[in-house]
């Protein structure tokens, strides 16, 4: 299985760079202290495929997403969108940008305007397309079939949803732009299970559809092996190892990474023996905690595609 | 819309009752004029301080004249006050906020003259203000205006930056839509509420504060009848004609309640916390 991937990646060219992000750097002032939430961050989309940023809440990982959308200013760094740096945009230039990169948020509950239809929602992003179409309701009725939502929703109001429904239709209004990358900020993690499941395949459907790159925003192991080719693992605003997914999962060489999957609860571990793996998880995590602030800029490759950041 | 739907099934006896009440003061006040004979500024001093009866429903005052078609005038006056200060304070009270929550420079501006003005009570600034400008109509609509917006503002400006922080404005945001799209289309509609009740309380407010601004002497001029004129005029008899204070306070208080009471309703209906409850 792995060979056979590996073959597959090493047969193919690769695609297009979509996305570069040269070490960025964003911090936020408060009173008495400065927090670095985002840390010399490098790393490439390249078109068509998905790109995962993992760590614990408070890494770092929305914030780049935010960056990326110009939702938030870049402190230091460069991000370099289909070769055009956009922090370097005017304002009009931006709006009419704006389009080819989306959002999905979290929360299906607080992403849609609840004082307007279903219909204006989509009808509003289906005009922020480069090219408008003719028939702006038939448009929005192939989008809300297209996830798997039927065209009599058009006249309801958000609040008349569920989550996973609204989840659907913040999607819709994403691909309604024909994006070229969309950022999945923890997408499912709102979700029960059931409907996290069936919005990821949704996502992957899609993304065979049109082609669009991903950046998936996630804590969720899981999720994160189901969606991604290539992984970035976020600690403390400094991405502390990249692979793809086979590199990451079959060996992890950083002490977060490992920490990470260590406290995945899986069925095996759930009963008698969760007690001790998460006292000994915690014992890991204080350590690593400890060692938090101590990364070098030095990278150590594993592999042409598998780098960490050493320890000092 | 969705509000329109919702507002049948979530009605509740506040709003009605505040409702039913100021209607009967409207009736009263369109009706009034129609059935009773009396001209608001005759004086009859023959027929000073006579008791309610027959003739004067709700007596007359100390130089003759008929209580009961000043007090329906007055409530016209106050009416009229309430509306248009409730509207000019909303409006700028609006313009204000939302500029203020949009643009921090505007924000640090707007919201000094805000505490500046609401750092004096109202209705001591009315006083000065009025004082200022000279008593008449439009002086005490344009002193309550002032003395209200703020309120307004502050209202508007914290929710507009409530709703501002939502991830709905972001999402509008990353679809290239312009400040006017999001003011008009995002914010204007989920700052209605509480603006709503907010403008309400103003209502209410005007109202009162007009009263007493006649009741001080700085308000309505003598001869025009106004409630808290009447008021001001009718406490030298107090003991000898109580009719002449009595029926224009009762229906300051009851303007005033049923304001109160559809502003409470409203809040209740419309407070975001109860909706996502629902």
């Amino acid at each position: 299985m792995l060979e056979l991937q590996m073959r597959e990646q090493n047969s193919h060219p690769k695609p297009p760079l979509l996305l570069e992000i040269k070490n960025i750097c964003k911090s936020f002032v408060s009173k008495n202290s400065v927090i670095k939430a985002v840390d010399r961050v490098s790393f490439n989309i390249h078109k068509g495929e998905t790109y995962a940023l993992v760590g614990e809440s408070g890494c770092g990982k929305t914030t780049t997403g935010r960056m990326i959308l110009r939702l938030l200013d870049v402190d230091k760094g460069q991000i370099l969108f289909e070769g055009i740096p956009i922090s370097g945009l005017t304002k009009r230039q931006l709006r009419k940008k704006r389009h080819t990169i989306q959002i999905i948020f979290q929360n299906p509950y607080g992403s849609l305007n609840p004082r307007m239809k279903i219909s204006t929602l989509l009808a509003e992003a289906i005009v922020s397309r480069a090219e408008k179409p003719s028939h702006i309701r038939a448009e929005a009725e192939r989008l809300l079939q297209s996830v798997g939502l039927g065209k009599e929703n058009l006249d309801k109001y958000p609040h008349e949803f569920s989550g996973g429904q609204r989840q659907r239709i913040c999607i819709a209004r994403a691909i309604a732009t024909h994006p070229k990358l969309i950022i999945c900020d923890e997408p499912v993690s709102a979700l029960d299970l059931l409907v996290q499941a069936q919005i990821l395949c949704l996502l992957q459907k899609l993304q065979k559809e049109y082609g669009f790159s991903y950046l998936f925003i996630s804590h969720d192991l899981s999720v994160v092996r189901y969606m991604s080719d290539r992984i970035g693992v976020m600690y403390n605003g400094r991405i502390v190892e990249e692979g793809t997914r086979d590199e990451i999962f079959k060996n992890p060489q950083h002490s977060y990474t490992r920490l990470l999957f260590a406290s995945l609860p899986t069925l095996k571990n759930a009963d008698a023996f969760a007690a001790a793996h998460i006292q000994k998880d915690t014992e890991t995590c204080q350590k690593v905690l400890r060692q938090g602030k101590e990364h070098s800029n030095q990278k150590v490759e594993v592999s042409p595609t598998h780098y960490l950041l050493a320890d000092q | 819309m969705h509000t329109l739907l919702k507002i049948r099934e979530k009605t509740n006896a506040y709003i009605l009752t505040g409702i039913a009440l100021l209607t009967i003061v409207f009736m009263f006040s369109t009706i009034g004029p129609l059935v009773s004979a009396f001209d608001p500024l005759l004086t009859a001093p023959a027929m000073r301080l006579t008791a309610p009866g027959s003739v004067h429903w709700m007596g007359t005052d100390d130089v003759g004249r008929d209580v009961f078609i000043r007090v329906i005038y007055g409530i016209k006056i106050s009416l009229i006050i309430g509306v248009v200060v409730a509207l000019i304070s909303g409006i700028t009270g609006t313009i204000a906020g939302v500029s203020a929550a949009y643009y921090p420079i505007t924000s640090k501006v707007i919201m000094r003259i805000v505490d500046g003005i609401m750092a004096f009570p109202t209705i001591i600034l009315a006083i000065v203000l009025a004082g200022i400008l000279g008593a008449g109509m439009r002086n005490i609509i344009i002193a309550l205006s002032i003395s209200y917006f703020p309120m307004i503002a502050r209202v508007v400006r914290n929710a507009t930056a409530e709703v501002l922080a939502t991830e709905y404005v972001e999402s509008a945001e990353v679809l290239g839509k312009s400040n006017t799209y999001i003011i008009f289309r995002y914010i204007l509609p989920n700052i209605a509420s509480p603006l709503i009740v907010q403008i309400t309380y103003t209502f209410a407010m005007a109202i009162l504060n007009e009263s007493i601004l006649s009741f001080l002497g700085v308000g309505i001029q003598i001869p025009t009848p106004s409630l808290g004129g009447m008021v001001s005029d009718g406490r030298n008899y107090i003991s000898t004609a109580p009719w002449i204070i009595t029926f224009p306070g009762l229906v300051i208080s009851w303007i005033v309640l049923s304001l109160d009471l559809l502003g409470d309703g409203l809040r209740e209906m419309l407070d975001p916390r109860r909706r996502r409850a629902s």
